[in-house]
């Protein structure tokens, strides 16, 4: 801790550091540590503010959230097959940086996380406990399936893909910084308001990924907790496991954001994506196979036939039931991709520059798109195989402990307590790379697109990120979580379709074609 | 009018005028003064 010491005394005590120079930082770390010490200190406040001022926003505002998502995955594919398609991320002539073969690999990384594997089995069951009852169970499964699939796949990607597609962009073709406001600061040379609502983009977008990100991890350290209590029987009615799961995460996560470790980080996140697909290929191939792929194909089919439908659905005639579904789920998950989308944005412009804009779209919305269909079709199907063709009560499970609904899932295969094992390994993993490239992009951000962020800054998000997910750990739920998020989130949904027009706007005056 | 349809209200003007201002920005002229 000495070196932590000394950076602290260098830099804060005697006021020369960057820190006091910076205000863009410095009301970010204001504003996500207010939140940090509101959530502490007052937990239900704060749980029954997001859920209030979240109920409203998105009673009032679901059709302009759902809208805004559409659009932009048309605007993407509408990129993808005009002639802009062939427009490069990068000089004319650059050429990609990475292999096609890794760039997929990657991309397909990043799209793998914490989130698929908490709601692997749980999100298709808790969607099938609702519809069940409405439109017969046989439907409600097949339907449950491609909902999850919508929630996941091509929408969650366009936006990722539209983001990331603006950041490389206007680094890689126009040698700006990498930022969150230089499209605006770009594209609208006139006006006072410019310099400010770029400043504004730049401090909502940190806000968004502080606050999603540390939803995530309060996610995850539910998870691995669920995951310790069904592997060896524990109960944790003090907390006291949760704790300890936590504290550990934070040791855990101390030292690789000391020490340059990149990449030793690749390799722990690559080690957590292989042990996440060894899963899904186990549970396949031992699970019902057939079961399984039938469905995965059928969900494909449903949610392909139904995504114009969905894509604008808000559910206006019906009743409360269905509106706070709606809410919950799809529209929540829209705000939620919206969130993260800085942070996955900046890591798939990274990998991305030298590709032409059809390629980048292509790669970007399909493989990792596929993927979720594919992951949500082997852990839903067999949630469904318990639930139609067995008595195993999966479903109890799901709608009760949601963070142990992957590790029952497990437990009715062989050598149930290996792979609980290694589960547990793959969240936990998971959830310290994610907090480590989280405080590096936080920093990066915060310091003016700065490619090597100081090391004070980045354990300073580090700290801010360990304390939002212990307050929204202690509100001890996952809907709170979500709706927590939902709030970090709800400002920069206004900011993503003004950077939207700011880069058609480029666009289309500065390419020839 | 009572108060939650009054918040609705002013929650869709903002994204009313917010569309507004969108295809205003796309709109004008960059580089007149």
């Amino acid at each position: 801790m000495a070196s932590v010491k000394a950076v602290f005394a260098a830099h804060f005590m005697t006021g020369r550091g960057p820190m006091f120079r910076n205000p863009l930082l410095l009301t970010a770390l204001a504003m996500t540590a207010l939140v940090a010490v509101w959530g502490v200190i007052d937990t239900e406040s704060l749980a029954g503010f997001a859920q209030t001022s979240v109920a409203q926003q998105f009673k009032s505002r679901a059709w302009f959230i759902m809208l805004s998502a559409s659009l932009i995955v048309i605007t993407v594919f509408g990129l993808a097959v005009s002639p802009y398609g062939k427009i490069r991320l990068g000089a004319d002539g650059e050429r990609p940086e990475f292999s096609t073969l890794s760039w997929l690999t990657m991309l397909f990384a990043a799209g793998m996380g914490i989130g698929l594997l908490f709601y692997a089995a749980t999100e298709p069951l808790t969607h099938y406990a609702i519809l069940a009852s409405h439109i017969g169970p046989e439907r409600a499964a097949g339907y449950a399936l491609a909902i999850t699939g919508f929630n996941w796949a091509i929408h969650a990607w366009c936006i990722y893909a539209m983001t990331a597609l603006i950041i490389a962009y206007f680094a890689y073709r126009k040698g700006r910084p990498g930022l969150i406001g230089t499209p605006v600061r770009y594209t609208f040379r006139r006006g006072g308001w410019v310099g400010p609502v770029a400043w504004l983009a730049d401090l909502l977008a940190i806000y968004a990924i502080a606050i999603g990100l540390a939803g995530s991890l309060a996610m995850g350290v539910f998870q691995v907790q669920g995951g310790i209590q069904s592997l060896l029987g524990w109960e944790d009615e003090s907390n006291w496991l949760l704790f300890v799961v936590f504290a550990t995460l934070c040791a855990a996560f101390l030292l690789p954001l000391m020490v340059d470790l990149s990449r030793g980080m690749a390799r722990l996140s690559n080690l957590a994506l292989g042990i996440a697909v060894l899963l899904m290929i186990y549970l396949l191939l031992l699970g019902p196979t057939h079961y399984l792929m039938n469905g995965i194909v059928d969900s494909i089919g449903t949610y392909l036939s139904g995504f114009v439908r969905q894509s604008f659905a808000t559910y206006p005639f019906f009743g409360k039931e269905f509106q706070d579904w709606f809410h919950g789920w799809t529209l929540n998950y829209m705000v939620w991709w919206i969130a993260w989308a800085p942070f996955v944005g900046v890591f798939v412009a990274r990998i991305s520059r030298g590709r032409t804009i059809r390629e980048f779209i292509t790669g970007v919305v399909i493989v990792p798109s596929l993927f979720s269909l594919f992951w949500f079709g082997v852990f839903g199907g067999i949630g469904f195989f318990g639930v139609l063709q067995t008595e195993v009560p999966v479903l109890e499970v799901a709608v009760n402990a949601p963070e142990q609904t992957t590790f029952f899932v497990l437990s009715n295969f062989p050598m149930s307590s290996v792979t609980g094992a290694l589960t547990i390994a793959a969240a936990f993993l998971f959830l310290v790379t994610s907090v480590v490239s989280a405080s590096f992009v936080l920093a990066m951000f915060s310091t003016g697109g700065e490619e090597n962020p100081p090391l004070q800054i980045k354990l300073i998000w580090g700290a801010i990120l360990a304390a939002l997910g212990l307050a929204m750990m202690l509100t001890g739920d996952v809907g709170t979580v979500r709706a927590i998020i939902a709030l970090g989130a709800m400002a920069f949904v206004f900011i993503l379709p003004l950077l939207v027009v700011a880069f058609l706007k480029t666009l289309t005056r500065e390419e020839r074609l | 009018v009572n108060l939650e349809n009054l918040i609705d209200t002013l929650l869709n003007l903002v994204v009313f005028a917010f569309i507004a201002l969108l295809i205003w920005l796309y709109l004008r002229d960059e580089d007149s003064t």
